[in-house]
Formats: C-alpha cells, sequence, structure tokens
C-alpha cells in the first residue's frame, strides 16, 4: 500500500469520524474556557497525575471502553452499514490493511484527544502559582500516567472494535461486560481484578504509586485478545454476520430476545445501583433473620412486634414506651400529629446496630447481651429519632444526611435527659469524655463532622454520636431547652437555601430561631477543652502492624494504657479501606492488661492491593462506645 | 367499544408475549431486590423494597413500554394503517395511553402485593394504610406513564429531551428552594415516606402527580393533532451520527452554561446577639466583637480599638472601597494568635474566630491576621499567590506593628517582630526562597514567616518612603478581582517583583540582598546579640526507625530552654502528590521540655546538649507520609519558634 493511499484512507477515516471529533472538540473547548477563560488559570486544582497521585478514579477503563466503541463503530460499523466497505474492498488493497489503517486512525483519535486532556492538565499544573503544587510535575510520573492512560485508550480500543462487530448488540454486550465485572467482586473479592476499575486503583508507598501490574498486564492480554477476535471477525466473518444482523433486527424472535437481554441487563443494573446506594446495600448484616412466628403488643403510642421467647423484654420495652414517648414529645415540644401509632419490630438480630428509627418506624434488637438499662436508653433514643423526624420531616434528605451528628447527638441528649435522675450520668460522661478525648488526640473539628461519609471514612462512627450529644447540650446552654425541637422545625424552612451545607447551614437556623451560632459553637468548644483538662481518663490501646505469614494471616502487637490496673476488654478491626463492606471487615476481642503489650492475630483478611487499614478500641464499661484509635493505613510492602 | 376491543386485541397479539417477558423480568428484579435487601443492615421495613422497585425497575419498565407502543410502531410507520382504519384518527392513540397505563398499573400493583405478603409478619397492614399505598402507587403510575407516553412521541429527540428535563431540573433543584424530592411523583415514591406514612394523605403530591400525569398525556395527544400527526411521523426516525453529535454539543453546552449561570442563594449577613458586644465606633470599617462574657470585655476593648483602627489605615492606604465589615467572635478552642474565618464575604462582612483570653497579649498579631483575611477574602486568593505573597504577610504585620509610618529600621531599637525576624531568618534568604514562600512557611511555621516577611516589607518601606511605599502596596494589593481571566492577564501584565524592583530603583535580587545584609547587620549588634543568645536553639532529627510503637523525633538543645519549657509536635497525614498544609489543621500534642542536669557544685554550667524521644501522639503506618514540625516556646520571641519542619516517608 503506497503512502499516497494510506493518505487518503486516513483522510477518508477522518471524514467518518467527524461528527465524534467534533463532539471531542466541544469537549476540549468548554474545558479550556472553564479553567482559563471563567476562573484564574493560575489557581485551579492540579489533576496531572489524576489516578496515579492517589485520585478516585473506577470510571477511566469503561469510559475508554465506551470512547473505543464510538470510534470503532463510526469507522466499521458505519462502512458496513452505509455498505460503504463494499466499495473500499474493491480498491486494490487489502482488508488487513484497511483494517489496520482504521485502528490506526481511531487509536490516534483517542490518543490525540487524550493527550489533549492531559496538555490541559499538565498546562494548569505548570500555571500554578504554588511551588510546593507545581511539585507534582515530575516528569518521571507524569510520563507513567501518559504511558499508562494511552495504554488505557489502546484497551478501550480494542474492545470497542470488538463490540462494534455486533452492531447495536455491542451496548447490551457492554452491559454484560460490566455487570458480569460486578457480578465476579460479589462472588470473590478477588475477581475484581477483571474489572478496568481495578487498573487505575493505585495505592501508594510515600509518594510511590504501586501500579496493579498484574491487573495491566491480565487487561492487555484480554485486550489483545479481544483485537485478534475482531480482527478474524471483521476479516472473514462480516457477510455472515451481517445475514444475522440482519435477521436479528428483522427477525422478531431474534429482536425480542435481545431486547430482553438488554432489559435483563437493565433491571439488574438498576436493581444493583439501588442495592447499593439506595439502602446501605453495602452494609450486609450477618446476623441471622428468622422465620419464626411473631406476637403483638399494642399501647397507646406503639405497636409492637415481637418474638414469643423475647415476650419478658418485650414487656419491658413496652412499658417504658409511651411514657418515653410522651417525655420526648414535651422535650421537644412536639405536638400530637395524629399520625398514629409508632410501628415498632422488636424482631431483628443485628451486629451492626441496636436500634433504627425512621419516619413513625423503629426496630430494637432485643438481644440478651444488652442490659435492661442499655435497652431503654436505645427506647428513648430511637423514640427521639421518631419525634425528630416528625417535627424536621419537610427537611430536605441530603440536608439530614450531612447534618448526622446532630441527629444522634440529639437522640442521645434526649435520651439522657428523660433518663431517670442518676442513670444514664456515667454514660453520658463517658460519651463526652470520649469526644473530649478524640478532640485532644486527633484534632476533630466542627466542620469535619458536617461530612459524615468522608468522617467516618477515617474516624469511628460512635464519635458522631458522642460529638452530637455535646453539640446539642451547647445548643441547649446557648438558646434554651427549646431550641432543639424550634431548631428541627426550621431546618425544613424552603426559605433556607438548599445548597448551605455546614456552618453556614448552622449559622442561618440558628440566626432565624434567634440563637447565635457562634457563642453556641463557643461553648461546645469550650466545654470540650474543659473536658479534656478535667474529664475522666480513658484507656487508650494502640496497635502497631507487625508482618503477614504465607496463610495471608496478619500479626500485630496491642499495647494499652489506662488510668486503672486490671484487664479490658480491646477490639481489633482489619479492612481492606473505607470502601470495605462491614461482612468483609475482620474483628478480633481479646482483653490486655492496663500498661502491657499483646500478641494478636487476624485471619481471612481479604486485602485488594499492599495497604490496608486497622482501629484497635479499648471497653472501658460493657455499654459504653470503646475508645476507639481511628482507622490508620499501613503498608505490606516489605512485610 | 367493538373498536377498542380490536385495537387492545391487536396491541395485545403484537405485544402481549414481550410484556409477558418484561414482567417475569420485573418479578426477576422484585427478587433480587430482596436478595440485596436481606442483606441490608438498616433496613426498618420489607415495603422499603416497594419504594425502590417503583424508583427503579418500574420506571424501566415503563419507559421500554413506552418504546414498544409508541415509539416503534411510528418508527415501522405502521400507525399510518390505524390512521387509515374507520375510526378516530386518535382512537388507536387513546388505546395505547389506556392499555400502558393498565400494564404499568399491573405491575406496579403486583409489587405491592408481593411486599404486603413479605411484610406481613412484622408489621400490622390496616385498610388505611393499605388503601394510601394504592392511591401513592396509582397516581404514580400515572405520572411516570403520561411522561413517558409524553416522550415516546418525540421520536428521536425523546433522548435528549430527557436528559435535557433532567438536567434542568436537577439545575433547578439545586438553585431554588424547589425541592424535587418532595415533588409529586418523587415524594408519592418516596422511600422516607411511602412505607411509613400510614395515617397522612398527601394530597398535594398526589394532585400534583396527577396533574403532571394528565398534563404530559394531554401533550402527547396534542403532539400527535399537530398536522394530523406529521409532526410526530417526522421525527420518528433515527438519528443520523451527526445529528447525534449535534445533540451531544448542545447538551454538553447547555450543560456547562447552566452549571456557570447557577448561583447560590447568598447567605443572610452576620447578626451578632446584641448581649456581650462590643463594637468600635468612629471608623469608616465597622468592627464588631462578641465578647461570651462581662470577664472578656476588656480584651473585646482592646482588641476591637486596634483593631477598628488599623483596618481603617488599612481600607485608606489601599483604597479598598466599600470598606469590608469585620465581626470577631470568641471562640475558646482557637489556638493563641490564630484567628479562624468563620464564614461571610466581602461585601457582606467578615466572621472571624480568635481566642479573647489571649488576646490582650497577642493584639497586634490577631490585627495582623485579620487584616490578612480581609485581603486574601477581598482579593479572591489573587494577594496570596506565591510570588507576593511574602509581601502581603509583610504588608499587613507592618500595618500591624507601625501603622502608616515606621521609624528607620537601622536607627530604631529592635521591636519584638523585628527580634523574631532575626531568630527565625535563613542564612539563604533569597529570590528563589521568596518565590517559594509556602515552603519557607512552612520550614520557619506562621508567626516567624510572618515576622520575616514584615521586616523584608521595613527595609522596602524604608527605602521607599511612606508614600511611595503604600502607592506600592495599594497597586500590588489593592485591585479589585474579577475572578476570571482578566485577574490572570492582569497579573501578568503587571508581574510583583518587577513593580517592587521598578518602585524601589534597583534589581529586586539586589533589593533582597540588602534585606539580608540588614538583618546581618542588625544581628552582630552587642545588644541584639545578647537577646537572641536567650533563645532555646534547637535541632530535630528525624529516627529512621520505628520507635516500639511510633515514628520517633530526637531534639537537641543547643541551648538550653528557660523552665518550665514546652514544646508542640505538630503533625498531618499528607496525600502521595505535594499540597500545601494548612497550619491550623494540623493535629498537635505539647510535652514539657525536661529540665537539663544540674551542675556539680563549684562546677561550671555544662553547656546542655540534652537529647529528647518524643513519640508522635498518633501512629503512622508503614508507607504513610506525614508533616510533622515542632514549635517550642520562646518567652523572649513572645511565640514558639520552629526547630523542626519536615515531609516524611514512614518507612
Amino acid at each position: 500500500m503506497t503512502g499516497a493511499a494510506i493518505r487518503a484512507l486516513v483522510r477518508k477515516d477522518l471524514r467518518e469520524l467527524a461528527p465524534v471529533l467534533v463532539a471531542l472538540a466541544v469537549l476540549i473547548l468548554v474545558a479550556l474556557v472553564d479553567a482559563f477563560v471563567l476562573d484564574a488559570a493560575d489557581a485551579r486544582a492540579c489533576t496531572v497525575l489524576g489516578w496515579l497521585g492517589g485520585e478516585r478514579d473506577a470510571s477511566s477503563g469503561w469510559v475508554a471502553v465506551v470512547f473505543g466503541f464510538v470510534v470503532a463503530s463510526a469507522l466499521l460499523a458505519g462502512e458496513h452499514q452505509q455498505r460503504t466497505i463494499d466499495f473500499l474492498w474493491a480498491l486494490p488493497i487489502g482488508r488487513r490493511a484497511l483494517l489496520l489503517t482504521k485502528l490506526a486512525v481511531g487509536a490516534g483519535v483517542m490518543l490525540a484527544f487524550h493527550l489533549a486532556d492531559f496538555a490541559t492538565s499538565a498546562a494548569l499544573c505548570a500555571l500554578h502559582h504554588d511551588s510546593l503544587i507545581r511539585r507534582q510535575l515530575d516528569p518521571g510520573l507524569m510520563l507513567l500516567r501518559l504511558g499508562l492512560d494511552s495504554v488505557l485508550q489502546l484497551i478501550g480500543l480494542c474492545h470497542g472494535v470488538l463490540l462494534a462487530f455486533f452492531r447495536r448488540l455491542g451496548w447490551v454486550l457492554l452491559l454484560v461486560m460490566l455487570l458480569g465485572a460486578q457480578a465476579a467482586r460479589a462472588v470473590d473479592p478477588r475477581l475484581s481484578i477483571l474489572n478496568l476499575s481495578a487498573l487505575t486503583a493505585v495505592e501508594h508507598f510515600g509518594k510511590t504509586p504501586l501500579v496493579p501490574w498484574s491487573a495491566w498486564l491480565l487487561h492487555a492480554t484480554l485486550a489483545a485478545a479481544a483485537l485478534v477476535l475482531a480482527d478474524r471477525l471483521w476479516l472473514t466473518r462480516t457477510e455472515r454476520f451481517a445475514a444475522v444482523y440482519q435477521r436479528i433486527v428483522s427477525g422478531v424472535w431474534l429482536r425480542r430476545g435481545g431486547l430482553v437481554l438488554g432489559l435483563l441487563a437493565a433491571v439488574a443494573l438498576t436493581t444493583a445501583l439501588l442495592g447499593a446506594f439506595g439502602v446501605d446495600g453495602d452494609q450486609a448484616d450477618p446476623a441471622p433473620v428468622s422465620a419464626a412466628p411473631t406476637a403483638t403488643l399494642e399501647t397507646r403510642h406503639f405497636h409492637f412486634t415481637y418474638r414469643p421467647a423475647d415476650e419478658a423484654r418485650a414487656r419491658l420495652v413496652a412499658g417504658l414506651a409511651d411514657q418515653t414517648y410522651q417525655d420526648v414529645r414535651r422535650f421537644l415540644g412536639a405536638p400530637d400529629t395524629g399520625r398514629g401509632r409508632v410501628i415498632a419490630d422488636l424482631t431483628e438480630r443485628s451486629n451492626e446496630h441496636a436500634g433504627l428509627a425512621g419516619w413513625q418506624r423503629m426496630r430494637m434488637d432485643l438481644d440478651r447481651r444488652h442490659s435492661e438499662a442499655f435497652l431503654a436508653y436505645v427506647l428513648r433514643h430511637e423514640v427521639t429519632h421518631v419525634v425528630a423526624q416528625a417535627l424536621g420531616g419537610e427537611a430536605p434528605d441530603e440536608r439530614w444526611g450531612a447534618l448526622r451528628f446532630f441527629s444522634e447527638g440529639l437522640a442521645d441528649y434526649v435520651a439522657y435527659e428523660v433518663s431517670p435522675p442518676g442513670t444514664s450520668d456515667q454514660q453520658r460522661r463517658h460519651s463526652r469524655g470520649l469526644a473530649a478525648h478524640w478532640r485532644s488526640r486527633f484534632q476533630v473539628q466542627f466542620e469535619a463532622l458536617q461530612e459524615p461519609a468522608s468522617f467516618t471514612e477515617r474516624h469511628p462512627e460512635a464519635a458522631l454520636y458522642a460529638f452530637g450529644e455535646l453539640w446539642v447540650w451547647a445548643l441547649v446552654e446557648t438558646c434554651g431547652p427549646g431550641i432543639p425541637g424550634r431548631l428541627l422545625r426550621r431546618l425544613g424552612d424552603r426559605q433556607i437555601a438548599r445548597s448551605l451545607r455546614g456552618s453556614a447551614l448552622w449559622r442561618q437556623a440558628l440566626a432565624r430561631e434567634g440563637c447565635p451560632f457562634e457563642r453556641a459553637r463557643s461553648r461546645y468548644e469550650g466545654e470540650l477543652r474543659r473536658l479534656a483538662l478535667e474529664g475522666p481518663r480513658l484507656p487508650v490501646a494502640s496497635a502497631r502492624f507487625l508482618s503477614r505469614d504465607d496463610r495471608g494471616r496478619l500479626s500485630f502487637e496491642v499495647s494499652l494504657v489506662g488510668p486503672q490496673p486490671g484487664s479490658l476488654p480491646v477490639l481489633l478491626m482489619v479492612r481492606d479501606g473505607p470502601h470495605t463492606p462491614p461482612p468483609q471487615i475482620r474483628a478480633r476481642r481479646f482483653t490486655v492488661e492496663v500498661g502491657g503489650r499483646a500478641p494478636v492475630n487476624v485471619d481471612d483478611v481479604y486485602l485488594e492491593g499492599d495497604r490496608f487499614e486497622y482501629m484497635v478500641g479499648a471497653r472501658p464499661s460493657p455499654d459504653g462506645h470503646p475508645v476507639w484509635s481511628r482507622w490508620q493505613s499501613t503498608s505490606l510492602v516489605g512485610k | 367499544m367493538r373498536a377498542t376491543r380490536a385495537l387492545c386485541a391487536k396491541e395485545i397479539a403484537q405485544h402481549g408475549r414481550i410484556l409477558v417477558g418484561v414482567t417475569l423480568l420485573l418479578l426477576v428484579a422484585w427478587f433480587m431486590s430482596g436478595l440485596s435487601f436481606s442483606r441490608a443492615a438498616r433496613s426498618l421495613s420489607e415495603l422499603e423494597r416497594l419504594a425502590i422497585f417503583l424508583r427503579g425497575p418500574l420506571l424501566v419498565g415503563a419507559v421500554f413500554l413506552g418504546h414498544r407502543l409508541v415509539v416503534s410502531e411510528h418508527y415501522a410507520r405502521t400507525q399510518r394503517f390505524l390512521e387509515a382504519l374507520p375510526v378516530h384518527r386518535l382512537h388507536a392513540a387513546w388505546v395505547k395511553a389506556g392499555l400502558g397505563l393498565l400494564v404499568v398499573l399491573a405491575w406496579a400493583l403486583g409489587a405491592l402485593l408481593l411486599a404486603v405478603q413479605a411484610a406481613w409478619g412484622s408489621e400490622p397492614l390496616d385498610g388505611r394504610f393499605l388503601g394510601l399505598l394504592l392511591a401513592r402507587i396509582a397516581v404514580y403510575c400515572l405520572a411516570v406513564w403520561g411522561v413517558t407516553f409524553l416522550f415516546g412521541t418525540f421520536g428521536r429527540l425523546r433522548i435528549f429531551l430527557a436528559v435535557l428535563v433532567v438536567a434542568l431540573l436537577t439545575v433547578v433543584d439545586r438553585v431554588g428552594s424547589f425541592d424535587l424530592g418532595r415533588f409529586g411523583p418523587m415524594a408519592l415514591s418516596d422511600p422516607e415516606r411511602l412505607p411509613f406514612d400510614r395515617q397522612v394523605v398527601p394530597t398535594g403530591a398526589l394532585l400534583q402527580a396527577a396533574g403532571l400525569g394528565l398534563a404530559a398525556l394531554a401533550g402527547a395527544f396534542a403532539l400527535l393533532r399537530v398536522s394530523d400527526g406529521g409532526v410526530v411521523e417526522s421525527l420518528a426516525r433515527r438519528l443520523s451520527p451527526r445529528e447525534l453529535s449535534a445533540l451531544f454539543v448542545v447538551v454538553m453546552v447547555s450543560i456547562f452554561t447552566l452549571v456557570v449561570i447557577e448561583k447560590q442563594k447568598p447567605a443572610d449577613p452576620y447578626q451578632p446577639p446584641p448581649d456581650h458586644l462590643w463594637q468600635a465606633r468612629g471608623t469608616p470599617a465597622p468592627v464588631r466583637i462578641s465578647h461570651a462574657t462581662e470577664e472578656l470585655r476588656p480584651a473585646a476593648e482592646a482588641l476591637g480599638s486596634a483593631l477598628g483602627r488599623r483596618l481603617s489605615e488599612l481600607h485608606e492606604l489601599l483604597a479598598i472601597a466599600p470598606p469590608v465589615p469585620v465581626d470577631v467572635v470568641h471562640a475558646p478552642e482557637v489556638r493563641p494568635r490564630r484567628i479562624a474565618l468563620a464564614g461571610g464575604d466581602a461585601a457582606s462582612g467578615l466572621v472571624v474566630r480568635t481566642n479573647l483570653e489571649t488576646a490582650p497579649a497577642t493584639i497586634v498579631d490577631t490585627v495582623s491576621d485579620v487584616l490578612h483575611i480581609v485581603l486574601s477574602v477581598r482579593s479572591r486568593g489573587r494577594a496570596q499567590r506565591e510570588p507576593r505573597h511574602w509581601f502581603l504577610d509583610g504588608v499587613v504585620t507592618h500595618l500591624a506593628v507601625h501603622g502608616r509610618h515606621s521609624p528607620p529600621m537601622l536607627a530604631a531599637e529592635v521591636d519584638p517582630w523585628l527580634l523574631r525576624a532575626l531568630a527565625v531568618a535563613p542564612s539563604d534568604l533569597d529570590v528563589a526562597a521568596l518565590r517559594a514562600y509556602g515552603q519557607l512557611s512552612e520550614r520557619l511555621g506562621d508567626p516567624g514567616a510572618m515576622a520575616l516577611s514584615a521586616s523584608g516589607v521595613r527595609v522596602l518601606h524604608d527605602r521607599l518612603g511612606s508614600d511611595p511605599f503604600w502607592a506600592l502596596a495599594r497597586q500590588l494589593l489593592g485591585r479589585s478581582p474579577r475572578g476570571n481571566l482578566r485577574d490572570y492577564l492582569h497579573d501578568l501584565r503587571h508581574p510583583f517583583e518587577p513593580a517592587v524592583a521598578a518602585a524601589a530603583g534597583l534589581p529586586f535580587a539586589e533589593l533582597v540582598a540588602r534585606w539580608r545584609a540588614t538583618l546581618t547587620e542588625l544581628r552582630g549588634r552587642p545588644e541584639v546579640a545578647r537577646r537572641l543568645a536567650a533563645q532555646p536553639v534547637g535541632r530535630g532529627t528525624l529516627l529512621t526507625r520505628f520507635h516500639p510503637l511510633r515514628l520517633a523525633l530526637r531534639l537537641e538543645w543547643l541551648s538550653p530552654p528557660p523552665p518550665p519549657a514546652f514544646c508542640t509536635v505538630r503533625h498531618q497525614r499528607l496525600a502521595p502528590v505535594d499540597l500545601p498544609v494548612i497550619e491550623d489543621a494540623l493535629e498537635e500534642e505539647s510535652f514539657a521540655v525536661p529540665r537539663p542536669p544540674s551542675p556539680r557544685a563549684g562546677a561550671p554550667a555544662p553547656a546542655w546538649g540534652g537529647a529528647l524521644e518524643r513519640p508522635l501522639p498518633a501512629g503512622y503506618g508503614a508507607g504513610e507520609r506525614a508533616f510533622i514540625a515542632v514549635d517550642c516556646d520562646s518567652p523572649v520571641l513572645g511565640v514558639p519558634v520552629r526547630i523542626f519542619a519536615r515531609r516524611v516517608t514512614v518507612p
């Protein structure tokens, strides 16, 4: 094939890709305008290393495949659809040469787009005013990212060329690929390597990225296989498949089969997504659910369902329920809404929580490991949630999500306040002591509590309760006992911009209730400081990772310091990272002498990479939260 | 009626088997969601699955049904045969709409039956509650089907329109007070309400959803009537790649435009409580201090007076108009000499938090920090750009310490701020160090860096004289930013160093050299040397081995700190890439430095070279990066001196 022929073919293919090129050009233009015109270019975040620099990126691999599919469809499937391929094949040029030319053009377009994107990031980084941020322009790492991303584009193109052979069915196959990767991970976490997102899941040792080369090798091999298969199909099976495809398109049953397959995939994806994001689907609970018969019990304000075996404890809870409901309503100044009885399910067993509550609904775990006093506390806590939901029901859901520390803190605060005098003082003292401890040890800032998702990535969930309780106390001390109820109503005020978050939201909501936020915050901070100096001394456990043996067992050394001699129960939890679902978090319970050290082994931990996290906590009282450390990351490199 | 039956029969014959297949698929989806639901730890009711089903699989099913009943009929042009029948032209469309609604309703009711069966054992299901569920579901189905039917009539534009509508609704939802989650069908299918609301009839949501569904159906039929269905028919063909590309471009540009014009509702301006409030009088810059208790009133007055005076000078000297109001709030958690920006903006006023208990001794530092925040916020961060950040630090400290005029540096007594600069000034202070001021500041700590910058500014002030100096400061720090390309271009056209050099009348490097020489000269004065000799000078070394549990530091004291001496370890986990450290976000733990050994009787006091191993208060795992700094109190300087600062990777 002559150079002139190649140039002509390239020009022709670029014309075929014109719509894609226009769309890409617009994307680049939009990015450039956003970065350089609508903003000062020297103050933009530097993203030149992207996922190689620690940014989370689970989509780049799949986006490359979709991109490759679109490009390949325009270059190859389009020719066949418009029958222009016949003219091409009539040329005195080999079919493989034609195919390779198209692949080269496709790869060129994809790489050029990627290069433009990378160049924009690099330019923004180079223009950044901060010399420290400009250090990210590490030539070696930039080259590595550029190279790996280029390989990723080629992997996407290889898969895209294969998918494009199946015309529109390619979209279904792509969906099947995506779902297959998700399903494989669900079957066995080790199969997560099959997901293209494994390529960009990079851990670090210091600044050095630990590139998952095994995943890259696997996906490069798969892409090569896809390319070989695509080559065979496009060169030898095109006419035959065109006929089959025509039958599929025109044939009712085949078409319906394809549609059903697509719909099945769509339904499965939707369900999987909803399961994952809708109802805490990632927080699976290993506690068995009994199918035993249930009994019911009604009080003035509650309808209880319980297991007959738990009757005594259910009656205890039911006996307290109405009074608790009245007390909480009175405390929060909530009127009778006429919403009927609260539906309380006492049949559940959970290793994850002791109780749950929502709109006119609550659940409690009556397990015998909980003391009666603890059950009473849980009841008060959950009833507060129910009443708070009724009062603040108009608040947008995302606002409630962001104010989770307030919601849990309020429930704890009211639970302590409506307890019989003297019964919960110790628990409250312990909770506030924990808050002061976490504050002084980890400098937990008020602003950090407003982002519960990122907060609990590093800190124990119990901290939200402890800090929240103290915050509600500060509000009441500053603005009077009526403020929680007024605030709950105010949070549903539509005049408060929904985009407001954090301190700005607090300031505005409280200002409209005549309560000075800054003063409440000062009281909260002052109390934390006072408790840190004068509060109870707590036992503190710390752990150090020692090694991993051939069977994957992790060895730790745990030490405990505390105010009083004796041994205390200690919990050690190990997980791969913040993404690890609770069933895969391994926990060990053991006792350690105060002032002593203990070796601890943790088996059966699944780790995806070279880093993992652990957290340790000593439990000074059976019903109190452990004095957790925070999730600490460490590396297996050299261990 | 017969025609209706015939048309129904035709639709069922044409789509019946596929509908059975889809129904089976929805059943699969229901049980799959059940599987996922049974693993969920935080579910309250089996009926929650119903809400998930309505918003997920049922929606997909409805869209598919719309495709089958409406879109494919027009794409295949078979609607022409229906229009040729001896019935009203829209009769077939009515049948499709009714049949589709019935199918969607049947799916939803099937899900309701399954949900009720699953929930039967664990919660009471009385007639009123079931009636409410039924009403919610039926009206929700009407809304969903109506909208799906309407989009179906738009043929090839349906996906584009759907994307556009979703984008628009999202923006409206985010920008205004309209809450999409509380509107019509979304409210009816709300997973937080649908399974739990047993008494209250959601009248508003029912009316909105019904109105939406009926309006959408009316819109669809109106479109079908236009030009005898010609518009719908013309839309019913596949998009060409070029049309796809054009639509993609339109969608991208629309979304981008919407994002750009998205404006947040401004927050209410800060209103301090009237009690325990001190307000500056007679100053152009409004300053209010909220002191929580009457005991703090003197501190508030002292700080407020100083701040009001200096803020007024800043506004006048840098020609800042209108003045930026400042509210200061007592914050016991804020470290001495630090302030925290709590909110606000340059227009409505800034709210800063500072600890008034420590304020009397640190008024000048607090004032300079407030001036720093005022200029930073007003310039949208432009004044803090690294090449000129030292100048900003220096100007605000200079103004806080000396005001508009300062005595010549070499002729006057060395004040505490200049002494700080002399104590911390690195021997390698040059243009490169100033260009990397962020790193220099990290090395010296904020108090040291501010003092050093102020000494540089004072050298410049002495050289230029007061008025030209403030004219230069106005030129470099007083500009109102635009927040876009124009800021960048302005700074490109007016670079910092040449501007300073032009004003000073000598090259910038030469100016820095003179600054260094001035500091050296001052350090050589006996009185200054004596004061500096009383400073604790330490050296930190990071031990490259593990402490039994933690990483350790080694501090070697070259001269003993006057007892009792306290040091503070400040530290923070770092990302794998380099980003600036925010001093206020550092974790810290203070510790007392052990006293040096007492000299033996009659023997001369030994030069103390004690060492201290200090475990870090929070452990860092292998491979983690951390910023670690050690600051030690210096009573003579009045601020902590940073003796160690490093970014490390734990081995």
